[in-house]
């Protein structure tokens, strides 16, 4: 069931057209991630979701509604009272969405120890760091148990263990709600999202799911490693040379395509003993999104 | 949509006694309340004391309430327009400047209800401020002046009331219309200015709701008064909520 219907949303800033006619449709109970890179629109779109900007034209609806009360939004900076508790700042939003003190106090506690800010419920929200406003920002989205929590790149700003912390946070909200997350780092999508959509130039170049994605747009390498960076110099000039398409990854290490590595096997292996180029490790890697985004944004350039 | 307001008045409330805006408020109205009869009472004592100083001979009338009831309108209507603007600037501008007017549009809230609450947590504490610096001013008053008309005087502050809520509402509209309390301040302080000098115009002055100053003294004397202010002050406010309204359900955050 279609949770998130958006048809041919438009917006423009004076002569800027941030968004170009985006239609995207995202599934009851997905983590969907919204990717692209800086300025392509990810934050245009989800502002317009979250009721926060109007698109000049085009349509949305949240489970065929277009009701606030169904978003839960986390914004890419999020500015919340820094003169209310993170207990206030919950309440307060309970309030206003209209629950219960009763059900507010009953799930402020569940997501005070979900999003591990318990500890820190009674302090001030000023004092908080970066990593702390960003687990009260998923508990204050997530408080009225929306259909749809809008989260702009929810984990860009914090540092690598924050950044692990939030990612862990977001992929256990697939049980209860829909989560539509932008993000240009191509690792966090990867690792939490079941969907995927890439947007460049206000206009949404793909849309899939990510392990059909991966399978379809990613191209599988072999990454051949050696025991001393000349070696991995010598290897590439010569595979060059016999027209194999080879990229140096590493400064002992090259990596050429699967589908190439198998064609021309014997030319490789020969060339290899003909040279005594003396391999450490040779290597699959899996595909990666980041492929299949520098794969999609190059093209799209190019074009 | 739900009733909001009681909570959205709890928050501008809290925030005002947290962040120390209703207690500066509290303080100034309660220093003008005692101020205002004692230097009256006591003007002419330091007069002389400075024409002594100087081999000058001063010749004072003799004070009276009027003088102190006098000084407590111009301090209000003065020095505490000023403070009002400066404490109402930031209500809505300071909110969207640093990003959290969006928590509340998230939200199945309007625009009118935050503009709503916002005013009325205002009212309330010019009405906190004014109750006390009336108390204080009315006990101090009729202790050190006969003659006081005590209930008049009470009657009186109900002018002053709309005077400062129509700087309050100002101030707080403007806040709503741009992005930075600066600018609100200073566009908020123009527009007053702009009234005072119409107000001190003959005919048209009127209609200034500056001119609510002079009513104050007006119904402390007893005398009759003009309606002409106060249907200029019912305008300003009106259309400043208007026009705040207006403005900020077209707005749209920039970061």
């Amino acid at each position: 069931m279609a949770m998130i219907e958006i048809n041919s949303i438009t917006k423009h800033y004076r002569t800027i057209e941030a968004l170009k006619g985006v239609s995207l449709c995202v599934q009851e109970g997905t983590i969907f991630g919204f990717l692209g890179p800086n300025g392509a629109g990810k934050t245009t779109l989800i502002r317009i979701l979250a009721h926060l900007i109007e698109p000049t034209s085009g349509s949305f609806s949240i489970d065929g509604k277009d009701l606030k009360q169904h978003i839960g939004y986390l914004a890419q900076q999020p500015a919340f009272y820094p003169w209310m508790t993170a207990r206030e700042l919950l309440r307060f939003s309970g309030k206003l969405y209209g629950l219960t003190s009763l059900e507010t106090e009953k799930r402020i506690h569940e997501l005070l120890s979900l999003c591990g800010i318990q500890a820190a419920a009674d302090r001030r929200v000023g004092t908080y760091s970066g990593g702390m406003i960003q687990r009260l920002g998923i508990a204050q989205a997530i408080l009225h148990k929306p259909k749809v929590v809008l989260l702009d790149e929810p984990a860009s700003a914090l540092d690598p263990i924050g950044r692990k912390e939030i990612l862990t946070l977001i992929s256990r909200l697939h049980e209860e709600t829909t989560v539509f997350m932008s993000s240009h780092i191509l690792e966090d999508i990867q690792r939490v999202c079941d969907e995927v959509a890439i947007i460049a130039d206000g206009s949404i170049v793909l849309q899939q799911d990510m392990d059909t994605l991966l399978r379809s747009h990613a191209q599988p390498l072999i990454s051949l490693e050696f025991d001393h960076p000349s070696d991995a110099l010598l290897c590439q000039t010569l595979l060059s040379k016999l027209s194999i398409e080879v990229a140096r990854e590493a400064h002992n290490r090259i990596v050429i395509a699967e589908t190439e590595y198998q064609n021309r096997y014997s030319q490789i292996m020969n060339t290899l003993n003909d040279h005594d180029l003396r391999l450490r490790s040779l290597n699959k890697q899996n595909a990666t999104l980041e492929d299949v985004f520098m794969h999609h944004i190059k093209e799209r350039s190019h074009a | 949509m739900h009733n909001n307001i009681g909570i959205l008045l709890w928050k501008e409330m809290t925030e005002g006694l947290r962040s120390y805006r209703i207690l500066i408020w509290v303080m100034v109205c309660l220093f003008f309340g005692i101020l205002s009869p004692l230097s009256a009472y006591y003007m002419p004592d330091i007069l002389a004391m400075i024409g002594s100083t100087q081999n000058i001979a001063l010749t004072l009338t003799e004070v009276t309430y009027r003088d102190a009831v006098d000084q407590y309108v111009k301090n209000f209507t003065q020095i505490g327009s000023i403070i009002m603007i400066f404490l109402a600037m930031g209500s809505v501008a300071g909110e969207k400047a640093d990003g959290s007017l969006q928590f509340l549009m998230v939200r199945p809230i309007s625009f009118h209800v935050i503009l709503f609450a916002k005013i009325i947590a205002l009212m309330a504490m010019v009405v906190l401020g004014i109750g006390i610096a009336a108390l204080v001013c009315a006990l101090y008053t009729q202790y050190l002046f006969p003659g006081f008309p005590l209930t008049l005087f009470i009657q009186s502050n109900l002018i002053l009331l709309l005077y400062l809520l129509v700087i309050g509402v100002m101030t707080t509209s403007l806040s709503a219309m741009v992005s930075r309390p600066v600018t609100a301040g200073l566009a908020s302080l123009g527009l007053w200015l702009v009234f005072s000098m119409l107000g001190s115009l003959g005919g048209a002055g009127w209609y200034s709701f500056t001119r609510l100053a002079s009513e104050i003294i007006q119904v402390v004397e007893g005398f009759p008064i003009s309606l002409k202010p106060f249907s200029s002050a019912i305008l300003v406010i009106l259309g400043s909520i208007e026009g705040a309204l207006c403005v900020l359900s077209r707005w749209e955050p920039s970061h």
